[in-house]
Formats: structure tokens, sequence, C-alpha cells
């Protein structure tokens, strides 16, 4: 998300939006974790409908499906989940097919 | 410190689960800080086996198919030496409500929430549970927050996870995806703190008496429909609930078929690196969560975890992240069963035990799960080419966690690997004799310590010596 949010539109209120936020910064961590752990912040994002207009990259507040209120920076609008099947295995398609010749015609 | 400090909010734990809980763990601990009352609080929730399967019917759960795998039992046998190559069954867990049997443990929990009047839930999860739990809630009326680790600092996601995330959303659930590390717990806590909702975690009694029915069900199947009792149930183990509950459950039946664990071997990914966190194909079932799960099982959300794989587990073993994606791809294409990862770790090691069992012996993977985006094969590699990991065709012995998957081109491949129970033991053991050096157990200690590592006291007693002998320091390699 880039920055220069003054140019941006407003989102209206009721939108369904994501915002991202810092838990713990690299200091605050808990102790005892692996170094590249400890270095990064402790970071969330959680998801609501807004609470009133704000614009990308900037503090908002978003009403949860829990019905609570939680402050941010705002990321997203309408966040799309990225989970996909990704590419097809070559490899599985081909075991696939040995094993059934194979159940076909024992060796 | 402001009241949000790591050190402050962990310091509160004890008071913020107790109101979290419902329930006060100190009733069941025993002097000296090493034994509890086990069954005292396994035994705690007021629910006979007929009020649990009653509850659990009410709300979408149980009564799941047990199938006959006939193609994949045949292909074993082509394996196998004349008179070998189980029948192998599967307890197809995927139909159940949130599609898998993670919903026996959440109807429970969220049923015991609702009994105590609370508004909701909360769930710490990054699997199949937190969908369970976010399910059960949205049929009570309950609200209810999951939180699940999601991302590396790059913002990449866990493809499966993100699943997750997509799932828990669905059921109307407040979903937090938070980055690697073990701050789940203390977001977790401040999350309690902040709402006064009920802490659904997977560890308390409620967790472990739903998946009992799973256990007695096996045990009814499988006389109902094939006339005999299972002679070999796999169960995909890694925080020790699946084991712990589905043995409980067939012993309850009795019925004392041999428990085998499975884990995907993650051997050398650390758990808390946010640079290997990606780097796996497996979110749970894997040895990354079980060996720190089994040998100190009260490294949970509860004091004290109602999960004690050791306890159960008759045999252990590991078997690999191709073998896994091996077996999915025959359940899909030999089956007509596509499911998600889970349960296909405990089917890659059937594929290889039923080989050594003769040809009558029936042996039960005991769970499927949904598959979905994410969830699949196809996605898990993908994201393992995208990190540099390479992915081939092969023998699986030669797969290296994070660098190398090998899927198997035989059938005859497939080998689950033995984990030694001793050696867990000892680690088990090891923790305690580090922090009483020279103190000898009690004859109370000596009991507890036997029945909840899965020995007679007098291989406790052996055991213990070697233990106690070695090296400090050594004693918790």
């Amino acid at each position: 998300m880039s920055t220069g949010s003054r140019e941006r539109p407003l989102v209206p209120e009721g939108t369904w939006v994501e915002l991202e936020l810092v838990l713990l910064k690299p200091g605050e961590r808990a102790p005892g974790i692996p170094a590249d752990t400890a270095s990064v912040p402790f970071a969330a994002r959680v998801r609501g409908f807004l609470v009133a207009p704000a614009r990308l990259g900037s503090s908002a507040q978003v009403r949860t499906q829990a019905e609570r209120v939680v402050a941010g920076r705002l990321r997203a609008v309408l966040p799309r989940n990225p989970a996909d099947f990704g590419d097809p295995s070559p490899e599985l398609l081909q075991v696939g097919k040995e094993m059934k010749r194979r159940l076909q015609d024992p060796r | 410190m402001s009241a949000r400090a790591y050190a402050e909010v962990m310091a509160r734990r004890g008071a913020i689960m107790q109101h979290a809980l419902g329930l006060d763990y100190a009733q069941f601990e025993r002097d000296g800080g090493v034994a509890f009352d086990y069954e005292g609080l396994v035994g705690s929730p007021g629910y006979d086996l007929d009020a649990v399967r009653r509850v659990q019917a009410a709300f979408k759960v149980g009564n799941t198919p047990l199938w006959e795998l006939p193609r994949l039992s045949r292909l074993v046998r082509q394996t196998a030496k004349p008179g070998r190559g189980a029948r192998i069954l599967i307890k197809d867990e995927a139909a159940n409500a949130a599609g898998s049997f993670k919903a026996r443990r959440a109807s429970l929990a969220v049923e015991h929430a609702a009994d105590l009047h609370y508004e909701g839930v909360v769930a710490a999860t990054s699997g199949n549970y937190g969908a369970a739990v976010a399910s059960q809630a949205a049929m009570r009326g309950l609200r209810a927050i999951i939180l699940q680790e999601v991302f590396d600092s790059k913002w990449r996601g866990q493809p499966e996870i993100l699943e997750k995330t997509r799932v828990c959303e669905a059921y109307g659930a407040e979903v937090w995806q938070v980055t690697v590390g073990p701050e789940l717990f203390y977001w977790h806590l401040i999350t309690l703190e902040q709402t006064g909702f009920f802490n659904a975690s997977l560890y308390t009694p409620y967790g472990i008496l739903g998946i009992e029915t799973l256990g007695v069900e096996i045990a009814e199947q499988c006389r109902a429909q094939f006339g005999r009792d299972p002679d070999a149930i796999l169960v995909t183990h890694s925080g020790g609930g699946n084991v712990t509950g589905t043995a409980r459950g067939l012993h309850r039946a009795g019925s004392h078929p041999e428990i085998i664990g499975v884990s995907v071997d993650l051997t050398g990914l650390h758990m808390a690196s946010d640079h290997d966190f990606n780097r796996k194909s497996f979110t749970t079932g894997h040895t990354g969560f079980a060996y720190p799960f089994t040998v100190n099982p009260d490294r949970v959300d509860v004091p004290r975890n109602a999960a004690r794989g050791l306890r159960y587990l008759d045999r252990y073993v590991s078997i690999t992240q191709g073998e896994v994606f091996f077996a999915t791809q025959l359940l899909a294409e030999l089956e007509g069963l596509e499911r998600g990862p889970a349960g296909n770790t405990s089917l890659a090691a059937a594929l290889s035990i039923a080989r050594e069992l003769p040809e009558d012996a029936l042996v039960v993977v005991q769970e499927t799960e949904y598959t979905g985006a994410g969830k699949h094969p196809t996605a898990q590699l993908t994201m393992a080419r995208e990190l540099g990991i390479e992915v081939r065709i092969g023998d699986p012995r030669d797969g290296k966690p994070g660098k190398r998957i090998v899927i198997p081109d035989d059938i005859d491949q497939l080998r689950a690997v033995d984990i030694d129970l001793n050696g867990l033991r000892r680690s088990y053991l090891g923790r305690i004799a580090d922090r009483r050096p020279d103190r000898p157990l009690s004859d109370e200690e000596t009991t507890f310590l036997a029945d909840d590592t899965g020995v007679s006291r007098d291989q406790l007693a052996t055991l213990w010596d070697e233990v106690a002998r070695r090296p400090r320091a050594r004693a918790r390699a």
C-alpha cells in the first residue's frame, strides 16, 4: 500500500475493510525467540465494517463480526483472500496415473 | 511498564485463564508440582457418553461414515508378502459440521461456554479447530474470535491458514491474522482479558471428551460392518488430543487396538522462525509440534493439558511430506475421495503399515478433513517451489524439510519410520529431573509419571534412573 493518503478518496462508513496493526515492536517481543523473528514486529490484520469514513493508509476503526471496535491502519477495501489451488503438480499427475495402471496390471 | 507489555500480560496469565475457563485447575494439583489428578481433570465435565452424543447430534457432529478403501488395500497387497496387506478403513470426519473431527472438540467446549453464560468464545488456533469453534458458536448465537498465525514478516501467508481465515469468517467469526511467533498466546490473553469471553482451548477436558465418541464409533462400526474389532488405529499426532480422545473412546467401548501416532517429519525447521515458517508444507500433524507437546504436554494455553499423547501411544511413526502428498493423490484417484491434508498423514503411514499386517486385519485411518483452496497439495507445492524448495519424484528418503520434497514413484516406497518412544519418555522425564536435582520421586509421583508416559512403574524406575544419572544439561537433549 502506498502512502500519500491525502489524495486518496474517503472510504465510506460501513465498508468491509482490513486493518493492519503492530502488536509488539521488535524490542518488545517474547524472550528466547529465534533472531530472525525477534528482529521484526509482531503484527496483525483484522477485518470489519468501517466505523467512520477514512482514507487508505490512515488510522481507522472497524466494528468486527464479534461486535468489537478495533483501531489500526486502513490497509484494504473489500480485501480478497489470496488462497488458491496453485499450479498443477506434474509429479502427482504422473504418480496417480502410474498407480492406476499398476492396480489394473500388477507386476 | 504498560499493562500491555509482554511480561506484564504473561504475569497475569493465571488470573486471566481462571476467569476464561470457569474451572479451577488447582483442585487437581498434588504436592510437589509434578503429579496431578489426571482422571479427576478429564472426568470433571458433567457429561456421560450418552450426553456427549446427544449434544453432538444436536449440533451436527458425529456418526460419520467408516469407509473401506478396497482399491488402496489391493494396491498395498501387490507389494506385500503372501497373506499380508491389511484392509484399510477411513473414518470420514470431513462429514462433521465445519469439515473435520475438530467439531467434536468444539461442540463440547462451546456447549460448556453457553452453559456458563459466556457471551462469546476465543480460540487461538491456525487449524480446523478455529472453523469448528466458529461453526459451533454460530449455531448457538455466540460470538467467536479466532486468532491465527498466518504470515511471515513479508506478509506472505501460509496457503492453508489463509483458507482457515476465510472459513472462520464464513461462519461469522472475527479473525485475527498474526505474524510468526509464540506471542500469539500473548494476544490470546489480551483478547480474553478485553472481552471476558470463554477460552475454547483445545486442551481442556471438554476438548478431549468430545473426541471420545470418535473412538467409540470406530469400535461400534468395525463390529457392525466387519464383524470384528479394529487391529490398529492410525492417528495423525500433533498436540496429543486426537490420540488421547480416540484411545479413551476405544477403551470405553472395550476395544484395545494398537494406537499408532503419525507425524509428518519436519526435522530441522524451527516452528518460531520467520524464515522457516512458510518452508513447511504442513501446518499441523507434524513433528515440529508433536515432539514438544509429547515431551512437555503442559506447554499449552491451560494450566494442565488434558491431551497427553504418551499415555496412549503404543507406537509412533513419522512419514515424509512427499509421501503424504502421494497418499492424498491416491485417495482421490483410486478411491474417489478428495480430502484435506491432516488425515492423509495417517493414511500415508497406513499404506506402509498395512503391508506388515495379515490380510484380514483392520487398519483404521481415524480421520479425514475437508479440502479446498490452500489446503490442497498443489497449493503447497506451488508455494514450496516459489520459495526455492526442490520438488521431484524419487525415493522419499531423499527429502529434506525446507529444502527438498520427494514424491514416491511407487506405493512400495512408502515407509513409516519408527520414532523411539523411550527417547521421548526420557526427554519428558529429563525436564522434570532438571527442576528437582537429587530429590527422589515419591510413590505418588512414580505412579503418576508411569501413567503419564505409558509405562509400568518398574519401567518408569529404570527410565528415571537413566535420566537422573545423566549430566543435567544433556538430559533435555
